[in-house]
């Protein structure tokens, strides 16, 4: 399975905004709920402006959202 | 399984199957040393067959659920499956080029005879039908597996 440097905290964010649906996010950010379903397991990392848009659904600030761990082979890159 | 998976999964089911048996049975002709006549008309009905199949099948997958615009991952998937299907298609047609020109600059090399005539269409549509199938992999593959 293909897995990205970047983790996400977005299905914690989901449980704390009142256990917002995967659904939901997915028309806050404008997207569909299988692209939401990559990015929250890591399979794949959206655009700058789709961060920033969950970010914003979620009022938090992008690093609450994901953080970004550098590896050996994603330094490599 | 996502709807649109569904459906890519449909598509090469149905592009499989029906050139499949087409591309079978025109190598059989060949092998056989039969006329290439019968070929035309199973080439059409095998088109016709590819076109109704996919509208029954993409209807029915339509009306199980509502449609879902494509976002920046579906478009993403998009333009790696044609990068993928380009390449195929490109190396298909410079060994197509190779195989055509190299016997004519060298005439002591034998052009091969099934490079010619009523099969050149066959090979070109095997060609295409390659680069269809691998188009569809591909997206299925970045859809099952992640990017």
């Amino acid at each position: 399975m293909a897995s990205t440097s970047i983790k996400n905290n977005i299905r914690r964010l989901r449980f704390d905004t009142n256990e917002m649906t995967q659904q939901a996010l997915a028309e806050a950010v404008g997207v569909t709920r299988q692209t939401i379903i990559a990015i929250e397991h890591g399979k794949y990392s959206p655009s700058l402006e789709i961060a920033f848009r969950i970010a914003a659904a979620f009022h938090v600030a992008m690093d609450d959202v994901f953080i970004y761990e550098a590896t050996e082979r994603s330094l490599k890159r | 399984m996502s709807t649109k998976e569904k459906s890519l999964l449909a598509s090469l089911i149905i592009t499989l199957l029906v050139f499949g048996n087409f591309f079978v049975d025109t190598l059989e002709v060949v092998l056989a040393g039969e006329p290439m006549v019968s070929v035309g008309t199973s080439l059409v009905a095998a088109v016709i067959s590819v076109i109704i199949l996919e509208i029954i099948v993409q209807s029915l997958l339509a009306s199980l659920r509502a449609s879902q615009k494509d976002d920046e991952r579906d478009r993403l998937i998009e333009r790696m499956s044609f990068r993928n299907g380009y390449l195929c298609l490109s190396v298909g047609i410079w060994i197509w080029i190779a195989q055509t020109t190299i016997p004519t600059w060298w005439t002591d090399l034998p052009s091969s005879p099934y490079m010619t005539g009523a099969l050149v269409p066959v090979l070109l549509l095997l060609l295409f039908v390659i680069a269809e199938v691998t188009m569809t992999v591909t997206r299925l593959f970045y859809y099952r597996h992640g990017l």
